[in-house]
């Protein structure tokens, strides 16, 4: 009886935050509180990446950012110049920066405490000049446009309210992802070995997210 | 221009820049060795100096006093940041103090853009405006004042650490801090000290390079960082960090001159990320040998 209890405690939050986000929209259609809304959504999953590293690898990655923009990036580039469809993009720019969050934390995930830190925080600023720099292709600091609205089997994601739904169905399921995984074989390695490919793996997990963020 | 007026050029450029990111080092590593804070508010005392001298200004005072208040108010700034956000701390470490001034970097930088907007500021030189011609090359006067503010703060902070008790205080906290506790030494004066001279000595430097490369709200970061890649690479030292900072200034200079004065600032960040790696794995082989 007490681990019926223990499943029902635990899936009481989860259905209280899944219903409370559906539900939202009814209260206040204000486009306002809604565009917030997606930004929480947003931001919430980088935090929640981020600090999976921190808690359980020890990892200060000051360059988690830096894969969020370049994920960001990468499909909109390629749905701006309109060589693939936004959600191939999407599918690509967590491809890309998986593999390149992997290639730079190999050699970068040697060091450890503040050296870590200040590595990564190098990388942040180079990053953002290098963006500012090469213009012609990332727009400069004037920022990409003419990005294509995302669109998944025939629905077109234009409006705030969509937006809002698929950020935070994203935000939710890579919470629940992630729980699992800490809870799981992979998260007792994490937390035993520190193993340094999971946990770039795990830097990557939540890109997909980001060509939303440039198109709302 | 010639090849050799163009390699002096940059030369003098490169001394220009290095001396800022020496002075800059000297502040991370003052107040590193003695509180284990890593400071990266550093460069925003350097921001604060130029930006406040330049306020000050336009609001009618002259020159040298608007200079003298923005030191003020900087070390103020210093003292307040050691007093208010960073001894409250309970369990400090290293990465909670990297946060905690990050973060209070993005405070100050915000309300200087609110205050003055995002535009680039710039202050009249000292001296005048004259160029002085050496064989092809140019140097002007303000050049000059920040090559001598570089040799006058090192050899004030040797002086004054080799020479006055309060100096020596400075240094045998930074070696043992218990111990200096128990000689007697007022650890807390002594922190607050260490934050109060290197925001003077940021203040200073913000104040001085601000007719040369100009200053605005977002100016802090940057020189920041580079003092800091200084700071590492010299081993916390003071003359080591001297040493490195021009090494990375000149590089800068030559690199900018050479091949692109855009990415210059990238040249030194990937020195310091390869420094870094290059010191952990040298340092893991040796602990492995022993």
């Amino acid at each position: 009886l007490s681990t019926k209890k223990e499943a029902l405690m635990t899936f009481v939050p989860w259905i209280a935050v899944v219903v409370l986000i559906v539900l939202l929209p009814l209260a206040s259609s204000s486009n306002y509180v809604i565009g917030t809304m997606v930004f929480i959504a947003i931001y919430g999953s980088l935090a929640v990446s981020m600090g999976l590293l921190l808690e359980l690898a020890g990892i200060f990655s000051l360059a988690h950012p830096t894969f969020f923009g370049l994920g960001a990036y990468c499909s909109a580039i390629l749905a701006a110049k309109g060589i693939a469809a936004p959600w191939i993009g999407m599918i690509a720019g967590t491809a890309f920066v998986t593999a390149l969050s992997i290639l730079i934390g190999a050699p970068l995930l040697r060091l450890k405490g503040f050296y870590l830190a200040c590595a990564t925080f190098g990388l942040l600023v180079i990053v953002e000049i290098m963006l500012g720099q090469f213009g012609s292709i990332t727009g400069g600091h004037e920022g990409l446009v003419g990005i294509p609205p995302l669109s998944i089997g025939g629905v077109v994601f234009e409006k705030d309210l969509q937006f809002y739904y698929l950020s935070w169905a994203f935000c939710l399921a890579q919470l629940w992802f992630l729980s699992n995984v800490m809870r799981g074989r992979v998260g007792r390695a994490i937390r035993s070995f520190r193993d340094s490919e999971v946990a770039s793996k795990s830097m990557g997990v939540n890109i997909p997210l980001y060509k939303l963020r440039f198109s709302s | 221009m010639t090849l050799f007026a163009q390699i002096l050029q940059y030369t003098i450029s490169g001394l220009t820049g290095g001396s800022i990111y020496a002075i800059i080092g000297v502040c991370w590593s003052l107040v590193y060795l003695v509180t284990t804070v890593l400071n990266f508010a550093t460069g925003e005392f350097v921001m604060l100096g130029g930006m406040l001298t330049w306020g000050f200004h336009k609001a009618g005072l002259s020159l040298a006093s608007s200079a003298f208040l923005a030191v003020i108010f900087t070390i103020i700034f210093a003292i307040l940041l050691e007093r208010a956000v960073i001894r409250p701390v309970r369990f400090p470490t290293e990465l909670t103090y990297m946060m905690i001034t990050i973060a209070s970097a993005s405070v100050i930088k915000g309300i200087i853009l609110l205050v003055w907007g995002s535009e680039t500021r710039s202050i009249e030189p000292f001296f005048g405006t004259r160029v002085i011609q050496i064989a092809g090359a140019s140097i002007t006067p303000q050049v000059i004042a920040v090559l001598g503010l570089l040799i006058f703060v090192t050899t004030g902070l040797a002086l004054f650490l080799d020479r006055t008790l309060f100096g020596k205080a400075l240094r045998a906290s930074a070696i043992n801090m218990v111990g200096a506790r128990l000689m007697g030494i007022d650890i807390s004066m002594v922190r607050l000290f260490c934050f109060g001279l290197a925001g003077f000595l940021g203040a200073l430097t913000g104040i001085f390079i601000a007719p040369i490369t100009f200053t605005g709200y977002e100016v802090g970061m940057l020189t920041g960082l580079k003092g800091l890649v200084a700071a590492i690479v010299g081993g916390w030292t003071i003359p080591g960090t001297v040493l490195a900072g021009l090494t990375l200034g000149l590089l800068e200079g030559f690199c900018a001159g050479f091949i692109s004065s855009g990415l210059k600032d990238v040249f030194a960040l990937l020195v310091m990320i390869l420094f870094l790696l290059f010191e952990t794995i040298t340092f893991s082989k040796s602990e492995k040998k022993r």
